[in-house]
């Protein structure tokens, strides 16, 4: 009865592993709201200017657990697009540089080094009406809205990875 | 021997005399009866405990103790084990507004002032109750609803979408005050929800936790500073009873 009921339960967690959130798709395309703020090193980014490239915009807190269990994967997913015009922008939720900081030093085995943006006052949450964290979004390079997601995922596995390679430019 | 037992008698009889006796359970249907566990013993004031989509959580037993010694009887409604539910999300919707109702309607029987207390998605079926309550033209009103980090969302919004607000929100007619942390997502949507509900005539006030998850008070993984404001969390509820907006007459709630 025990070894039954072990049994059970580890399904039940496996499969409760197994479920992600998926990407889902903006019909119609939409322009991106606009995002202007600065990184950790004080330099300004400003979505317009990533025009040409597939754009990640993830909303994100380091007191959110789902927010910090997505961060290594993309990590990997920055890895995984080496070379290629894609890009993460990380905005973090209204904390302090040193709350992101400490974050990064606990995280440090990930060697997370994509950028992170700080936006102090939660301006861009209330203009990207950013209501559950993470929230993410995903920018083609013609500056349209593709896909969204509500909380976290695996961002290296087949579905997110796809999606990205499907909007980048076509060899010729 | 005689006088003893004569005054054990009398002792008896002056604690039951003063003393609010816990109801045990209160019938809200035919065949449903709520179980209470009912802290303190003021004859005044009273704080109704609601579940939220969590159930009722062992650590609200140990706040409705603080609770009675800031001077409230509270009774912690368990709608959940009445009809039978689990402690999942799904199983408020199972539950009626009239079980709140009828909840109210024993607490304001007892008690001259009655205060809803609820956290979460809780706060839409003590708001919905409320309302029920009050379309009945009691005699006596409640005096507030404390609505800790409140779920008034229809249902999650779609990545870039506005939040849509259940209909009850801007339906409701009491004295509302808000506990929120500012680490969550609904602590951005904040002033909207203050606006909603007051534009339904409910006046609001709001608490801002600083440093505080949603949830902050039955979280596994507590923080430090999330287990000190759950110690602290009746003197900040009995603040806010105490701070709660006059409520404006209307005539039709």
């Amino acid at each position: 009865m025990k070894n039954l009921a072990w049994i059970i339960m580890s399904l039940t967690l496996t499969l409760n592993g197994a479920v992600a959130n998926e990407l889902k798709p903006i019909e119609p395309r939409a322009p991106f709201s606009s995002l202007k703020l600065q990184d950790l090193n004080g330099k300004t980014h400003s979505l317009a200017d990533y025009k040409g490239k597939v754009v990640l915009v993830n909303f994100w807190a380091t007191w959110c657990p789902p927010c910090r269990a997505e961060m290594p994967s993309l990590q990997r997913l920055k890895e995984h697009m080496t070379g290629k015009p894609f890009v993460i922008l990380a905005v973090d939720m209204a904390e302090t540089e040193a709350e992101i900081r400490d974050f990064l030093r606990e995280m440090r085995a990930s060697k997370i080094d994509f950028t992170i943006l700080m936006d102090k006052d939660g301006k861009s949450i209330k203009t990207w009406k950013v209501s559950v964290f993470p929230t993410s979004f995903i920018i083609d390079t013609e500056g349209q809205l593709r896909y969204s997601l509500l909380g976290a995922t695996e961002w290296d596995g087949y579905e997110p990875v796809h999606a990205i390679e499907g909007l980048l430019p076509k060899k010729p | 021997m005689k006088q003893i037992s004569a005054f054990f008698l009398i002792f008896l009889f002056s604690v039951s005399a003063f003393a609010e006796p816990s109801p045990g359970s209160v019938k809200v249907a035919p065949d449903v009866e709520v179980p209470i566990n009912a802290y303190g013993t003021n004859r005044q004031k009273l704080i109704l405990w609601l579940p939220s989509e969590h159930g009722i959580v062992s650590a609200e037993h140990e706040i409705a103790k603080q609770l009675a010694k800031h001077g409230y009887t509270v009774w912690i409604a368990d709608l959940f084990s009445a009809r039978f539910l689990p402690n999942l999300p799904s199983s408020l919707n199972e539950i009626p507004a009239s079980d709140v109702a009828q909840l109210i309607r024993a607490a304001t029987q007892k008690h001259n002032k009655v205060y809803l207390l609820s956290s979460g998605q809780g706060a839409s079926r003590a708001l919905e109750g409320a309302r029920l309550w009050q379309q009945a033209k009691p005699r006596r009103p409640i005096a507030g609803a404390i609505l800790l980090f409140p779920n008034l969302y229809a249902a999650s919004p779609d990545a870039g979408e506005a939040p849509t607000y259940l209909p009850i929100t801007d339906q409701s007619h009491l004295s509302i005050a808000i506990l929120q942390g500012n680490l969550s997502p609904w602590y951005w949507q904040l002033d909207e929800l203050k606006t909603r509900l007051e534009l339904g005539g409910s006046p609001v006030s709001s608490k801002i936790l600083t440093g505080l998850r949603d949830r902050f008070y039955f979280r596994d993984d507590a923080l430090p500073r999330e287990i000190a404001a759950r110690n602290q969390l009746a003197a900040t509820i009995d603040d806010s009873i105490r701070h709660l907006p006059p409520l404006k007459s209307r005539k039709n709630p």
